[in-house]
């Protein structure tokens, strides 16, 4: 489950039925440095579903692949990137190398 | 599996059901030089790992469904071991 910071988010016209009810984020994962630098960010940017709705701004939790449509059991869809949390707080000090 | 170093922790409200109750911590995937390898990871701790532990981690998200006790749990990595 990496972090990622919520950019902004995806709307679209025909979805596949497996996604009626998801919110998309666009999400820009958070790398080493960044998160250490306090100004989180850095990585790729990907989509990702989501049911918690985050807001613009907000870290998340998200995990990838296969475990990305584990919520949608039994049903299924076809979300390989998902929101399994919204942080409230960050405590992150590697060591100073 | 992998192996990573533990660098914090993160506290989470709004999160799936399958989470309650679990530590989560921010570990860093560690090569075998001990230099770090991609991003940090949230993982999933049983152990009340300390900060700066080396533990080893699974990515068997079979292994999650059975420790999180839920078919439904969007997570994958959970800390199966500390390193000696």
């Amino acid at each position: 489950m990496r972090l990622g910071v919520v950019r902004g988010k995806v709307v679209l016209s025909l979805a596949d039925a497996g996604l009626v009810g998801t919110r998309l984020l666009i999400v820009e994962p958070i790398t080493a440095d960044r998160l250490k630098s306090g100004d989180p960010g850095g990585g790729k940017q990907l989509v990702v579903a989501d049911h918690l709705g985050p807001a613009e701004g907000q870290v998340i939790g998200f995990v990838e692949g296969r475990e990305g449509a584990n919520p949608y059991w039994p049903g299924r869809a076809p979300v390989d990137a998902y929101c399994s949390l919204i942080v409230d707080q960050i405590d992150y000090c590697p060591p100073g190398d | 599996m992998f192996i990573a170093r533990i660098d914090g922790h993160i506290t989470s409200i709004a999160k799936h059901k399958s989470l309650d109750g679990f530590s989560l911590l921010i570990g860093q995937r560690l090569d075998a030089d001990g230099s770090a390898v991609g991003e940090p990871q949230v993982m999933i701790d049983t152990m009340r790992t300390a900060r700066g532990a080396r533990v080893l981690v699974s990515t068997d998200g079979d292994l999650a469904r059975q420790v999180l006790r839920d078919d439904t749990t969007p997570t994958r990595l959970v800390i199966i071991g500390i390193l000696d």
